[in-house]
């Protein structure tokens, strides 16, 4: 399976909310944090966790019944990864650089 | 059940089996929390759509790569044979749609991993083969007007054979590469499998 993950201004603002939350976050909450639609942010997130950059897990303790909130957290790789693409100073050749990842 | 919670619920449907549970819980949870963060329960069902439908080409393409194992595979293929006649049985517009529609398929299912030259060639010969079938299409409608019309052929009929052969040529250069790149897919998922 692989992905293709570029620098786009939705991007930054996802890996920018999860590189300033101090933990885990949840995905509704990255969606109204950054402005962004859930219909950008889930497809970043899915892509994200497939490139093994952002990990996701279960809301460990939830008091109220029903379905549980799903937390996302970049992994070390991902923050990393994340790191050098949200740094402003670019290249200027590289103003919209490509990132291809090759995961399983 | 409001009309927002049945979308979702069919894009749950949508969904491939395996992923189903975790993303139902997710999107579930995410609809009835929604007016908390001033998000509409509609923006999550548009985001659920969008995610379910990507998982469920991203797991027809795995199948017929068969990156999902040899039998996944073979029933894939099964059903495209199956389903390739009928274009052939209804005719008309829909006939000349299904060679570009094929190769469109065909190029989003080799789109797994990096581009690679068989990425390049795929591509460059899709556009070839397809260029030349609307010339070798138009210059067919040009040579029988003017046998209707018991006029010479115009010179640029002089292009009519090449252009059959060069796409052709290409037709078949987009096919083979194709199967090698649904060879080193299969491969690589094999790989992973071994690993994993």
């Amino acid at each position: 399976m692989s992905a293709s993950l570029r620098r786009t201004p939705a991007m930054v603002d996802v890996l920018g909310c999860l590189l300033g939350a101090d933990e885990a976050i949840w995905g509704l909450n990255i969606s109204a944090a950054t402005g962004r639609p859930t219909g950008t942010v889930y497809p970043l997130l899915v892509r994200l966790e497939q490139a093994s950059l952002v990990t996701s897990d279960w809301e460990a303790a939830n008091d109220r019944p029903g379905p549980r909130r799903r937390l996302y957290a970049l992994t070390p790789a991902g923050l990393d990864w994340a790191g050098r693409l949200c740094t402003p100073a670019q290249p200027a050749r590289s103003s919209r650089p490509a990132m291809r990842v090759v995961v399983a | 059940m409001s009309l927002a919670a049945r979308r979702l619920n069919r894009a749950i449907q949508i969904t491939p089996p395996l992923d189903r549970d975790r993303y139902a819980e997710e999107w579930r949870y995410d609809m009835s929390s929604a007016a908390e963060l001033g998000i509409s329960p509609w923006d999550v069902v548009r985001g659920a759509t969008r995610v379910a439908w990507r998982l469920r080409v991203r797991l027809w393409g795995r199948n017929l790569a068969g990156a999902e194992g040899g039998g996944r595979a073979i029933g894939a293929w099964a059903l495209v044979v199956a389903i390739l006649p009928v274009p052939l049985l209804i005719g008309g517009p829909l006939l000349l749609l299904v060679v570009p529609a094929a190769m469109v398929v065909a190029l989003v299912l080799a789109h797994e991993g990096p581009w690679r030259v068989v990425s390049v060639v795929m591509l460059g010969s899709a556009l070839l083969g397809l260029a030349c079938m609307v010339v070798f299409w138009w210059l067919w409608g040009v040579g029988f007007d003017a046998t209707d019309a018991n006029q010479p052929l115009p010179a640029v009929m002089r292009w009519y054979e090449p252009s059959f052969l060069v796409g052709f040529g290409a037709f078949i250069a987009f096919w083979v590469a194709f199967v090698v790149r649904v060879i080193q897919i299969a491969r690589k998922g094999q790989h992973l499998r071994s690993k994993s």
